[in-house]
């Protein structure tokens, strides 16, 4: 049919040709390019994605001894209020071992938190360094459950050899 | 003498109509439609479509003496010499005399011919005389007479040493008419310089009633043959010149379009391998979002546990103690001269105010802090300490998680 036409017919058909070729050649590409560049995206995501979870995945078994451990350990709240007079006589107990005097104890209200229930008191204690070291360190046990969710040292205005220490201490039961 | 090429069809003349490699067609346009659309084709000439002509002329140099039969031909064809194709044999040259046949075709009848083949635009790319196949089939160094029938029409061609020497053609194909016109024919040759001494003759296949007259008639052994067969191919094409620029042009263009198609076919391969690509790429994404979403319990379960871990570490983690922390931060006092006043912690954060006899010792103990491994955990910050009255250096430190 093309030798039918004249020079310039040829001429035209040859150029619209060639125009509506490079138009059908640029959307193809750009489809292909759009869809490769957000593929390529996607899956490189999902495949990182994918390696770092297949990495956690190793310390299942970790993490399942611990809950078998927390579930275990972390004690059930039976009555807020006989729970904190335990906890403050605790407190007095450990204190009287180290030597560490004991002022101003308020027991709080038990706060209810999603995770916890947490039965404090507040505390003055008054001590040498290494007595309140040792106080500490006797209270905070893990499977104590024992917070100092505040803490405030300074030394002892009225007798600088000693520590005078204010203390939240919180014993975290499990929530209900 | 060349055999025809492999690659074209030899398109001979045969009893009523054409044939090829002995498969007869009534018409010229079912013979070309009979030919493979990639092969080339050769067209050869029934007798009477051409003007024959025995000339002796006065040279033996073929450019010589192709000119002086153009200027001969100028004088004895009935049309422009410009209008015709011709081809001339040498049959014989004595000192400096030869003897030759030229063979003239005229462009328009060649048109007429070959229309059946412009239309399918296969036009041939040589065309020939099929008198001068069927002579160069002849054996050498021998006066042969030739008898074959082409479109209804008997050919009577005399062949020396392999070159058509003198051909006409008559109509009928029957004994009679032979009979009748044989002595006339032969002695016209004669007239023409064409010798008749024959040393054998040769008479096509078809017309084997003919063999007993002929044989009786010039006592001579007569030869049946096949014209059906190979031929070898004889000098010369009758092609007009600006057919062959119309042949390459369409060669030409049957190239770029085989071009544009190969470039075509790669193109669309191209486009369907990036489809298929991109099918692939889809496929694997939709593969690892499958393996994610099987995984993902597994996470969530790992998660929420390591959250409530997180959550209940400041109670069950010995590196969250405040004891723990107060070592930390003791054992990374520069000095026993850096004093710590006050020390503030809730969960989350903690706070050091302290005294340094000199500002460089308050900013080394922040520096101590900061590079603790076991303090890791904790951002540690602090402002420019403040010079006191006794010269001592005031910090802040404080961490945050």
């Amino acid at each position: 049919m093309i030798a039918q036409l004249s020079s310039r017919e040829k001429t035209l058909v040859i150029g619209v040709g060639t125009v509506v070729f490079l138009f059908v050649n640029f959307f193809v590409i750009d489809y292909i390019r759009k869809n490769k560049t957000t593929l390529d995206l996607d899956l490189s995501r999902q495949t990182a994605q994918l390696r770092a979870i297949k990495a956690r995945s190793s310390e299942k078994e970790k993490w399942e001894q611990r809950e078998t451990w927390l579930t275990a350990k972390q004690p059930k709240l039976v009555n807020d209020d006989s729970a904190g007079v335990q906890l403050l006589e605790r407190v007095k107990e450990v204190a009287r071992k180290h030597d560490a005097t004991l002022e101003n104890p308020s027991i709080r209200v038990a706060a209810r938190r999603p995770d916890v229930t947490a039965i404090s008191v507040d505390v003055d204690v008054k001590s040498p360094w290494k007595g309140l070291i040792a106080f500490l360190n006797e209270l905070q046990q893990p499977d104590q459950f024992v917070v100092l969710e505040k803490t405030n040292l300074k030394i002892d205005t009225a007798d600088q050899t000693r520590m005078h220490g204010k203390f939240t201490i919180a014993k975290w039961y499990a929530a209900k | 003498m060349k055999k025809t090429s492999a690659t074209a069809a030899l398109i001979t003349p045969d009893v009523d109509g054409w044939r090829i490699a002995g498969v007869k067609y009534p018409t010229l346009r079912e013979a070309v439609a009979g030919v493979p659309a990639k092969g080339k084709v050769h067209l050869a000439l029934p007798c009477q479509d051409v003007l024959l002509e025995r000339i002796k002329l006065p040279s033996t140099d073929r450019a010589e003496l192709s000119g002086m039969l153009q200027l001969q031909l100028e004088k004895t064809l009935p049309y422009p010499v410009e209008e015709v194709s011709t081809a001339f044999e040498v049959l014989g040259e004595v000192e400096n005399e030869s003897t030759l046949l030229s063979v003239a075709a005229h462009s328009g009848q060649l048109g007429e011919i070959c229309q059946p083949l412009r239309e399918q635009a296969r036009l041939p790319e040589k065309i020939t005389l099929f008198a001068m196949h069927v002579a160069a089939s002849c054996p050498a160094d021998e006066v042969v007479l030739v008898i074959y029938p082409e479109q209804g029409k008997l050919v009577t061609a005399i062949v020396e040493n392999r070159k058509l020497g003198w051909a006409q053609t008559f109509p009928g194909i029957d004994a009679e008419t032979l009979a009748a016109e044989l002595p006339q024919i032969l002695l016209g040759a004669e007239l023409e310089g064409a010798p008749t001494n024959f040393s054998s003759v040769r008479l096509a296949a078809d017309l084997e009633p003919l063999a007993a007259p002929l044989r009786e008639y010039l006592e001579l052994p007569v030869e049946l043959v096949s014209l059906d067969g190979p031929m070898p191919e004889p000098a010369g094409n009758l092609l007009p010149s600006a057919w062959e620029a119309d042949t390459r042009r369409q060669e030409r263009n049957e190239n770029l379009k085989q071009q544009l198609m190969v470039a075509a076919v790669v193109w669309l391969l191209l486009i369907a391998g990036a489809f298929v690509y991109l099918a692939w790429l889809k496929h694997q994404a939709q593969k690892t979002a499958g393996e994610l979403a099987a995984v993902r319990p597994l996470l969530d379960f790992i998660n929420s546990r390591e959250s409530r871990w997180n959550t209940l570490a400041p109670a069950v983690d010995p590196s969250r103690y405040t004891v723990e922390l107060l070592y930390q931060i003791s054992k990374s006092l520069p000095s026993e001269d850096v004093k710590i006043t006050e020390f503030d912690q809730q969960l989350a954060q903690w706070k050091i105010v302290g005294e340094a006899p000199t500002a460089a010792q308050a900013i080394e103990f922040v520096d101590k802090l900061k590079n603790t491994t076991e303090l890791g955990a904790w951002q540690v910050s602090a402002g420019p300490p403040q010079l006191l009255q006794n010269e001592h250096a005031q910090f802040n430190i404080f961490g945050k998680r």
